[in-house]
């Protein structure tokens, strides 16, 4: 743990508040662009097909770690680019954000449908 | 993200259009309704009943909910079209006039509606057997329908209760049914409405000369006084709309109110609207609503005599046993009547 985030003060002073931001950015629009369509089909696909409700949910969440990953990875990619020539272990730490908050979108992904979802069909 | 961009803009350029196109199929409305099975709702998660709250309930009562899709997208209406289960019409011509946000309304309008003749009628049949029972309610008046040629119609909400209007001659009319006879093609008058959190407004509308109408249609129908009314109900916020869960919705009223469990471990469900006298009225998508019942494995699934029929050809046309759960009941007392003969069985 006391590594990573040492790695990650080592990432913060190579690049900057600004390059990383930006990259971050870069990533979430470019893999945006590709997943609202992929969660707007899904949606609407589900509204037809409510009595398969848990599993277009499943697709759903499966969407949105997709999205995640694309994220991460589009964001690692924006970073080389910008620095190819870098010293920080990019790949580690897009690895363990991504692992992170994948986990935590599965989570929230299984409130919603063990949850929210029976509270709903109300 | 300027890297980005430079690094993807060949992939960008070509497939800016059919992305666009993409985007396009997604979001334009067809002007058709879509119907597509839904799926269960018990109905003690809608509404609750402070009464012998240790009765043990082995089975489950529930209404179905069918989906309604006015105005589908492109991609919608082509994935409704490869959906056997799914039926595609064109937009019924009382819809036209409507947003989707408005025939929602309606359709919640129509639930509160429904709820409110299945606590009347379920607290008057148990009002027999348990004289503690007791459920008061009072007469209302509701717009339920505006055209668009009706004067202010932003003002005018659909649950608007109508209190009176100040007709020729200063006349005033407390019933809907005596406006026609104090109005003049042509001339306005103004109206004085309730809305439902008390607020009470009056507002000038014309009468068409056209038409002869004032553009708006009003639904009378009984709300139950939750203050003088025993035992004490509460009623949650629904996601579902329409008066089709009449008959289970007092047949789940019915059953908090009973002391012994008339579902007998069972999975009842079932669809048709309920009125004051505890007949039990047909409803649309009937073929929808049965296939639902069908993929929940539902053990009883009630319906009125007119919808009998069409579901049982349903049944037969995607190769289903009905013989077993699908039941045809006129009256309240008859669905009734069949859960305690299971019982006995």
């Amino acid at each position: 743990m006391r590594k990573f985030f040492d790695e990650l003060k080592h990432f913060y002073a190579e690049f900057g508040f600004k390059k990383a931001f930006d990259s971050c950015l870069g990533g979430f629009v470019f893999s945006s662009l590709v997943f609202v369509p992929v969660y707007v089909i899904l949606g609407e696909v589900l509204i037809v097909y409510m009595y398969r409700v848990n599993t277009l949910t499943i697709l759903l969440i499966t969407a949105a770690l997709g999205h995640n990953v694309l994220l991460h990875h589009l964001t690692k990619k924006a970073l080389y680019l910008k620095m190819p020539d870098a010293k920080s272990d990019i790949h580690k730490l897009t690895l363990v954000s991504m692992i992170v908050t994948n986990i935590i979108a599965l989570a929230i992904g299984l409130i919603i449908l063990f949850v929210m979802i029976p509270s709903w069909m109300v | 993200m300027n890297e980005l961009s430079e690094k993807y803009w060949v992939a960008v350029k070509y497939l800016f259009i059919p992305y666009l196109a993409l985007l396009f199929i997604l979001v334009f409305p067809l002007d058709f309704l879509l119907y597509s099975p839904g799926g269960l709702t018990e109905v003690d998660k809608l509404i609750e009943i402070e009464y012998r709250e240790d009765k043990q309930v082995e089975g489950t009562i529930s209404t179905t909910f069918v989906m309604s899709v006015p105005r589908p997208t492109i991609f919608q209406f082509l994935v409704g079209y490869f959906n056997e289960y799914a039926d595609i019409n064109v937009l019924p011509v009382s819809y036209e006039d409507y947003t989707n946000e408005e025939i929602a309304q309606i359709s919640y309008q129509d639930k509160d509606i429904s709820v409110s003749a299945s606590i009347i009628v379920a607290y008057e049949t148990m009002q027999a057997i348990d004289p503690a029972i007791t459920v008061s309610y009072e007469e209302k008046t509701i717009v339920f329908g505006k055209s668009n040629y009706l004067s202010n119609y932003d003002q005018i909400h659909f649950g608007d209760a109508f209190i009176q209007m100040v007709g020729e001659g200063g006349v005033i009319a407390t019933s809907i049914a005596e406006v026609g006879a104090i109005t003049v093609d042509g001339n306005t008058y103004d109206f004085t409405f309730e809305r439902e959190n008390g607020d009470i407004y009056t507002v000038p509308i014309t009468k068409n000369s056209e038409t002869g109408l004032f553009g708006m249609n009003f639904k009378v129908y009984r709300e139950v006084d939750p203050a003088t009314s025993y035992p004490i109900f509460s009623e949650r916020n629904t996601n579902v709309g329409g008066s089709s869960g009449g008959l289970l919705q007092t047949l789940a009223i019915y059953n908090m109110l009973s002391e012994t469990d008339i579902t007998h471990g069972l999975k009842i469900a079932g669809t048709g609207t309920i009125d004051y006298a505890g007949n039990v009225g047909n409803i649309g998508a009937v073929k929808q609503k049965v296939l639902t019942a069908y993929e929940n494995k539902v053990d009883v699934f009630f319906m009125s005599p007119d919808d009998y029929n069409t579901a049982v050809n349903v049944c037969e046309a995607y190769g289903i046993d009905h013989s077993a759960w699908l039941v045809s009941v006129a009256t309240f007392q008859e669905a009734l009547d069949h859960l305690e003969s299971l019982g006995d069985a």
